[in-house]
């Protein structure tokens, strides 16, 4: 039934930008951090997102309900920001360089900021489109009455 | 080689339009016979009530599901709120759909029993 297929389109919407958010609370936390598994400083994550397509189920193509039209969004990939990172200053800290430098992520808190509240603002669309969506089935039920 | 294994994309969409109409023909109900055209022709297939309980079945399971999701959130089995949310919602659409139709058929029983002879 296409009203539930648009539900579940918001809902993959809803689950990539939560995703997200959870990618940029990593950054920010990570803002400071000089050590990490692979060695060096923290680097900056972003999200990829992808359209896939919806109701590619074998039962869907047997029904002919399949549309390509229709496209739900994933997250293909987590990508790691390659920019350099930033040199500070400080040669009481442990892990400085022999110059007294040291290697702090690449991470600007004003950049995620605003991505947050971008993501944030995503997430209402979504649970909004959501919401008009069942309000439409809604109305349909009330036909007649 | 490769180019026998590989099926073009518009082979496969015949094929899923031959499957389909396969599919149709045996969902079809099937046509009373010609020669017991004089006879009671029982209509096959499932009646009336028995899509009907078939449907309340259905709407039962989503509201079980609903359940079952809300709960493993708050256990913190799940942390897909949204999702939760969501099969509520359906689960609720679904019921006042079901709702409807039970007045929409009581509506129509009424009727037929308010009829005078």
């Amino acid at each position: 039934m296409s009203t539930f297929k648009s539900m579940a389109i918001s809902s993959s919407a809803l689950s990539a930008q939560r995703l997200r958010m959870n990618i940029l609370s990593t950054n920010l936390a990570n803002a400071q951090t000089t050590r990490t598994e692979e060695g060096g400083p923290y680097r900056r994550r972003d999200v990829v997102f992808e359209a896939s397509p919806t109701g590619n189920q074998f039962a869907d193509y047997l029904d002919g309900t399949h549309d390509t039209k229709l496209s739900k969004v994933k997250v293909t990939g987590i990508h790691e920001d390659q920019g350099a990172p930033r040199r500070v200053l400080d040669p009481s800290h442990p892990d400085a360089d022999a110059d007294g430098y040291v290697e702090l992520p690449n991470v600007q808190v004003m950049t995620e900021m605003v991505n947050m509240i971008a993501a944030t603002r995503a997430y209402e669309a979504n649970a909004t489109a959501l919401n008009e969506t069942k309000q439409m089935a809604m109305k349909a039920l009330e036909i007649g009455r | 080689m490769s180019s026998q294994l590989s099926i073009s994309s518009q082979a496969a969409e015949n094929l899923f339009a031959r499957l389909r109409d396969v599919r149709k023909e045996s969902l079809a109900p099937v046509s009373p016979d010609a020669s017991q055209a004089g006879g009671a022709a029982k209509p096959s297939g499932m009646s009336f009530f028995d899509q009907l309980q078939a449907r309340v079945a259905e709407v039962n399971d989503n509201a079980k599901v609903a359940d079952k999701m809300a709960v493993d959130v708050v256990t913190g089995k799940s942390e897909n709120l949204h999702e939760a949310m969501l099969a509520a919602s359906t689960a609720e659409l679904t019921f006042n759909l079901m709702v409807q139709v039970r007045n929409r058929a009581l509506e129509a029983y009424q009727e037929v029993m308010r009829m005078p002879v």
